[in-house]
């Protein structure tokens, strides 16, 4: 039995989907899903709390 | 598919994962806050990094190391577990996307100026899902033949850049004071020591396991030592104030070497070598990546995942970052602390599985 279960199809279009919107996103430029700016909004203030700076 | 690798090969992984994508980078990184202390800034930051892989490797070693992602299952339930490896999938496929950029900037800034980076993202990341169609092994097997050619050139390039060595530009040593040695060390603890910890996930193939913790340990050693002489060969050739300006003060040195008439501009043999140590770090997050999503479905195969993660590593090299500045700033003052946070989440659930499993026997 070589079928799919429901939950794998689900995961495999899933992404499948995320990976062709992400990289429209980035051919139009657009901030699909913004991971570096979060993330910089949440550890550049340690740092720079750490070490002084801007 | 029975798939067993020997302490050797993993040893040679975790050197090649240390060593390559930090090399040509580190010394800027650490000259920067440290100046000319910036060899020891690196040799704090190897020493951190093992003794945050010694607690890692030994709670790892209470469960006797099977997979990272069925030990987030079994620490954390199934919902928790499954949050956590979605979290690790994540963190794998930024590295590896992160790598991937390094790589085209790169060549984009130093090998071949004007070429359009998209030409070595996609042949990097076609490079890699071939590797991966073919399976652990194979990457295993691949590294086990291109890693002493690879020591080879990296060494020979450390032994001819030291004909323009001068202890004058060292001194005063730890002149810096400890805020700015700490700084510089910070930078350079999150990229490679605490990402080293994705090879966790290759644990389980290891044929003998005992004084698995030695071995992996000694390749961190290893290869952090590496890094620790270049940064010292490199501040000694250069001097830190050109140091610092470079983006890759490694490669730059290399272009000076005049080693009679035959050996003149072969830097490209460190690039070279770099490359084929990238190639191994973005194929060992990618296989992490699909590892994760083949765990996570429960499927057989991780086939169905090859071309969709690749897409979204290659889109991701690009839009993470729009340009090299703020490329370098994102991992010179947030990548350390974001991989801690993983790390200490990792540590967490280890934690909690074994209070529970405590708690299980007792009740029993």
């Amino acid at each position: 039995d070589n079928k799919r279960k429901p939950k794998e199809k689900l995961i495999i279009t899933g992404v499948w989907l995320f990976s062709i919107v992400y990289m429209f996103g980035y051919l139009y430029d657009q901030p699909v899903f913004p991971v570096t700016e979060g993330l910089k909004a949440v550890f550049e203030p340690i740092y720079y709390g750490m070490f002084g700076g801007p | 598919m029975n798939i067993q690798i020997t302490k050797l090969q993993l040893i040679m992984v975790v050197i090649n994962f240390i060593i390559f994508s930090s090399i040509l980078m580190a010394p800027a990184i650490t000259v920067v806050s440290a100046k000319q202390d910036g060899w020891i800034s690196m040799l704090l930051a190897l020493i951190i990094g093992l003794m945050l892989n010694v607690l890692y490797l030994f709670l790892f070693k209470k469960y006797n190391y099977p997979s990272l992602f069925e030990l987030m299952n079994r620490a954390a339930g199934k919902w928790f577990g499954s949050v956590m490896n979605i979290l690790i999938i994540f963190y794998a496929l930024h590295l590896a996307a992160m790598v991937v950029r390094n790589l085209s900037n790169f060549m984009v800034a130093s090998v071949i100026p004007y070429s359009h980076p998209w030409t070595y993202q996609i042949l990097i990341v076609a490079v890699v899902i071939y590797s991966a169609v073919l399976g652990v092994k194979n990457l295993f097997l691949l590294n086990d033949l291109v890693f002493p050619i690879v020591i080879f050139l990296t060494v020979v390039s450390l032994i001819l850049i030291t004909r323009e060595f001068s202890f004058l530009e060292l001194r005063p040593v730890f002149h810096s004071g400890p805020s700015a040695i700490f700084q510089g060390a910070y930078a350079t603890l999150g990229f490679p020591f605490i990402e080293v910890l994705l090879i966790g996930a290759f644990f389980q193939y290891v044929k003998k396991k005992e004084k698995l913790m030695l071995t992996y340990l000694s390749g961190i050693a290893a290869g952090g030592l590496v890094l620790v002489i270049t940064v010292f060969i490199i501040i000694g050739d250069e001097g830190t104030y050109l140091v610092a300006r470079e983006t890759y003060p490694t490669y730059s040195v290399m272009r000076d070497i005049d080693f009679v008439t035959v050996f003149e501009r072969i830097e490209i043999l460190l690039a070279i070598a770099w490359m084929i140590g990238l190639f191994v770090k973005i194929c060992v997050c990618f296989l992490v990546v699909m590892m994760g999503l083949k765990h996570l479905t429960g499927s057989k195969t991780y086939r169905p995942y090859l071309i969709p993660i690749g897409i979204l590593i290659w889109a991701m090299s690009n839009h993470l970052h729009k340009t090299v500045m703020d490329f370098s700033n994102f991992v010179t003052t947030s990548w350390t602390m974001y991989w801690f946070t993983l790390y200490c989440l990792i540590i967490l659930v280890f934690l909690i599985g074994l209070i529970r499993n405590k708690q299980t026997s007792l009740n029993s």
